[in-house]
């Protein structure tokens, strides 16, 4: 058979119905798409539990050193790879508020640096208080507060949730210094992905290689001390999806074939051999392989820029394998099922009957 | 009429099939036929006749080397490729009606326009001009037989085996299917029709009726 012979009766089988392109293509979608989805659906879960590790503090590690942290090194930690943020801090003269007399608040210096790792923007004037003291106080960012012959303006307002991290900055007031000689008692950083040295990075704010007791903790004990997103993702569940889908995508070839078998058994016994055969099976499984599956990816890219934008640069690596195999699996199966038709079932349909 | 190369006419003229001394039965049943012996050649359409269970079928499965007879032999002589037509159609339901003739000349080798060519007159032959672009699902029971018969003989086999064609069809239809039935051998083939249709055997050139070849009740065992 000619080579335009087969391609001719290929799309003559398609724009016929012949070839169920639309059912079988909206089945390889299915399948492919809810690969791809379960894959999306894992890496955006990964994605949270890593968002709520760094939000929870699991990534944010502080050195105490009393009088011994440089404020200039602190904040030169940003200079490390990975290091988002950093900052030094130091306890000063507790602070009075004029409207609650007999009560004191706690108030640490802190440098320009430790906004950035609580989310606050440094260059107002004002000091930095938690959510919850806002409320409680009934401030908000701007307010200003009478505080022994001065006014107290709130320049920032951050989230210090009670969820297990260190308190002492949950009812704290942060009061904003310039970086300068004196040294602080603790230095402040987060470093995401987690550097496998992340003391030694905070050991570099000392500001002398001897003296006082160091002590490194992390700031919310109750988290993980290293989340280990890549192994997370190494040996997620759906690392087994590329597999799933070539199965279903061979059944659904072979499934393809099977049921035109009595067509391609008749197709022998009029002549046809079974290389144009297989080449015209295979040909039009690619059709609706490819067309169901392109829907499929068009779905998951869309999902997956929906729902983790800034991280869409990783989707065709999780993506492609999924796809790719839920469109070979049909082609397997197609070809599985072209092999196994014989002309003699034809004779048996008909000695049967 | 299929083109077909000088060589190979010769060939399907010096074809044959011959049955000698045929006689043939179920293990320990009653032999069905006995010592049927005969000569085919190319363009014949040769009728086998006889009621229902008489052995008909049985005898083109001896012939398509289905079945071996419990005695005699068959000799095919340039016999290469076998057909059938049997009695129920099938067809691509959403192919159209030519498509089903011009396949077999597609395999043949033939490209797409000489092979529609070609596919006009074997479907005329037919009867089947007019419902040449119907698809295979909208034919009646006789137009999807007698496209079955035109694409048996689009495929052009050395030997041509016909099963009861019109026993799935009322009187009216296997007239219209028993009408063109001659049209069979137009390629050369050595046709064997089994069938207990009277319109079928009047069609035929040729008729064995094995009513004629069954042993009598004190000869019914070998």
């Amino acid at each position: 058979m000619k080579a335009t012979s087969i391609l001719s009766e290929v799309w003559r089988n398609v724009v016929s119905g012949t070839a169920r392109v639309p059912l079988f293509a909206a089945l390889i979608g299915v399948i492919a798409g809810l690969g791809a989805a379960a894959e999306i659906a894992t890496v955006h879960g990964l994605h949270s539990d890593a968002r709520a590790y760094i939000d929870g503090g699991g990534a944010t590690q502080y050195i105490v050193a009393e009088g011994s942290i440089g404020t200039p090194s602190c904040e030169a930690l940003t200079t490390y790879q990975n290091v988002e943020a950093a900052g030094a801090l130091r306890p000063t003269a507790e602070v009075k508020i004029d409207a609650l007399p007999g009560t004191t608040f706690e108030a640490y210096e802190v440098t320009s640096g430790f906004g950035a790792l609580l989310g606050i923007d440094s260059h107002r004037d004002g000091v930095w208080i938690s959510q919850d003291l806002a409320e409680s106080l009934g401030l908000h960012e701007g307010s200003t507060v009478p505080s022994e012959d001065r006014q107290l303006r709130v320049a920032g307002v951050f989230e210090y949730p009670n969820d297990g991290r260190d308190t002492r900055l949950s009812h704290a007031i942060l009061v904003p210094v310039p970086v300068g000689a004196e040294a602080f008692d603790e230095c402040w950083m987060r470093s995401w992905p987690q550097s496998p040295d992340g003391e030694g990075i905070l050991r570099s704010a000392l500001a002398s290689a001897e003296g006082s007791e160091v002590a490194i903790s992390q700031l919310n004990k109750s988290l993980a001390a290293q989340f280990d997103g890549p192994v997370s993702f190494v040996e997620r569940l759906t690392r087994w999806v590329p597999l799933v889908t070539v199965s279903g995508g061979f059944l659904a070839g072979l499934a393809w074939t099977r049921r035109r078998k009595l067509e391609y058994a008749s197709a022998l016994h009029a002549g046809q051999s079974r290389a144009a055969l297989t080449a015209g099976a295979v040909l039009e499984t690619l059709v609706w392989a490819l067309l169901g599956t392109m829907l499929a990816g068009v779905a998951a890219w869309s999902t997956a820029l929906a729902l983790m934008p800034e991280e869409i640069d990783w989707a065709p690596t999780l993506l492609i394998p999924p796809l790719l195999s839920a469109a070979t699996g049909p082609v397997i199966g197609a070809l599985c099922g072209a092999f196994l038709v014989r002309e003699s079932d034809l004779f048996r349909y008909f000695k049967d009957r | 009429m299929v083109n077909r190369s000088r060589a190979t006419i010769i060939a399907r003229k010096q074809a044959s099939l011959r049955a000698e001394s045929l006689s043939h039965g179920f293990k320990d049943a009653p032999l069905l036929f006995r010592d049927l012996s005969f000569v085919v050649e190319p363009g014949e359409i040769l009728g086998i006749c006889g009621p229902s269970g008489s052995g008909k079928s049985t005898l083109l499965s001896i012939f398509a080397g289905w079945e071996k007879p419990r005695h005699g032999t068959t000799t095919k002589e340039n016999i290469d490729t076998v057909n059938w037509v049997f009695q129920n159609p099938h067809g691509v339901a959403r192919r159209k009606a030519r498509d089903h003739v011009v396949f077999p000349l597609l395999a043949a080798g033939q490209d797409r326009l000489t092979a529609v060519e070609d596919a006009m007159p074997v479907l005329e032959s037919f009867g089947l001009t007019d419902i040449a672009d119907r698809d295979f699902r909208e034919l009646s029971g006789g137009e999807a037989q007698r496209l079955m018969l035109a694409r048996a003989v689009a495929t052009a086999p050395d030997l041509l085996l016909v099963d009861e064609p019109t026993a799935q069809l009322d009187v009216q239809t296997s007239a219209t299917v028993n009408e063109t039935l001659g049209a069979v051998a137009q390629n050369g083939a050595i046709v064997l029709i089994a069938t207990h249709d009277p319109g079928t055997r009047a069609a035929c050139t040729r008729v064995i009726d094995l009513a004629d070849v069954t042993p009598h009740q004190s000869e019914r065992t070998a």
